[in-house]
């Protein structure tokens, strides 16, 4: 695995770990680019994770998600301590497989007619 | 058409529809019209035909053809089974296909609205839901029904029916996926219809009237939009904090919405 994909792999299991639990061979990696040799490299990724502890306010559900996003990491060569991560994460998939719904009303100061 | 601009809705389709299951008839003319609501509806009637003839004839936006309540009862609400279709149940294996106009919601509407109306005549009449249809009710004096008050809340996950009643007082509340209409972010209206009132210390508003509808909530809204991109440290704000959230803060204020907002008349819709 290049440094690329285990920094990202680490960051995964660190901050998604807060909320899920996560398998040992439950983090995968879609597509890797690195860009500008070891600076910098993008991630696409996909984890499955089990719901064990409150995520986001709500209680455990017990539920298996497939948990997906990219990540772009700055300062690969810097490492576990020096590498920035660039997140975008389907948050709405995640709280589609929990049940959460939107409520189909747009708040507004005003209404006009 | 009104716009539904809060979560809570009755104006003038559903007080219509109360008005006309609380007539103020003697007793058994009172019943009877109960009795007859129930009788066409347990027939299979469509419920637009069943509606009081204010409904019926209620053309909400004119024109070639003219919309009227009743295309929106079966087009918004009830989807394709208001527009003939037989409702078909779907299976598991069925593609989602929205119901009408609720958010992400496919079900029976038109079959849960006339199941929640059957049990509220029924509730009104005080008989019980395998009583045959009759005028008198239970054995003894005959007794008006009670009378009954529709409320819409309009924003849950699903669409269900309620019943609430004490005493002479049945309450039917229809919760349900939201419309997509806008919603007020404060408790303050924008329409500032006749009707429309405000309370305040020097001159409170009148309970006084025959119907009434206030909401109370704080003046102001808000909204905590959900964070932007940044870059941080390894596992380090990697989970969400929540979706967007809503603060209200500052006085509580009492209004009473236009009916044109989902309010009632104060002298109801007779």
């Amino acid at each position: 695995m290049s440094t690329l994909a285990a920094l990202v792999e680490k960051d995964v299991r660190a901050g998604l770990g807060e909320g899920f639990d996560i398998g040992g061979d439950d983090v995968h990696v879609l597509v890797a680019v690195d860009i500008d040799g070891a600076e910098r490299g993008a991630i696409a990724w996909e984890a499955v994770a089990v719901h064990t502890r409150e995520f986001a306010g709500l209680e455990p559900t017990g539920a298996t998600l497939k948990v997906t996003g990219m990540t772009i990491v700055e300062d690969v060569g810097s490492g576990e301590t020096g590498a920035k991560f660039w997140r975008v994460i389907d948050w709405a998939g995640v709280y589609s497989q929990l049940g959460v719904m939107l409520n189909g009303r747009s708040l507004v100061p005003e209404i006009n007619r | 058409m009104a716009y539904m601009p809060y979560v809570h809705h009755i104006g003038r389709g559903f007080d219509h529809l109360g008005e006309y299951l609380s007539p103020p008839l003697p007793p058994v003319a009172a019943r009877k019209r109960l009795v007859d609501f129930r009788v066409a509806l347990r027939a299979g009637a469509p419920l637009h035909t069943l509606l009081p003839p204010k409904l019926q004839t209620w053309v909400i936006t004119p024109g070639s053809p003219p919309w009227t309540f009743a295309d929106h009862l079966n087009d918004d609400w009830f989807g394709a089974s208001g527009k003939g279709a037989a409702y078909i149940p779907p299976t598991l294996k069925d593609p989602f296909q929205q119901t009408g106009w609720w958010f992400q919601w496919e079900g029976d509407a038109n079959a849960i609205l006339r199941e929640t109306l059957l049990r509220a005549v029924e509730v009104a009449l005080g008989i019980n839901h395998n009583d045959p249809d009759t005028t008198t009710g239970p054995s003894g004096p005959v007794h008006s029904p009670s009378s009954i008050t529709f409320i819409w809340t309009c924003g849950a996950p699903f669409f269900q029916g309620w019943l609430n009643w004490r005493d002479n007082a049945v309450t039917v509340v229809f919760t349900t996926p939201g419309n997509g209409k806008q919603l007020y972010a404060t408790p303050r209206p924008t329409d500032r219809s006749p009707d429309y009132e405000e309370d305040t210390p020097a001159v409170p508003l009148d309970s006084a009237y025959r119907c009434g509808s206030w909401v109370i909530g704080q003046e102001f809204t808000q909204l905590f939009p959900s964070p932007t991109l940044v870059p941080q440290g390894l596992g380090q704000g990697f989970l969400p904090s929540s979706t967007s959230k809503i603060r209200t803060l500052g006085k509580i204020k009492v209004y009473k919405p236009s009916e044109n907002d989902g309010g009632v008349l104060e002298i109801g819709r007779p």
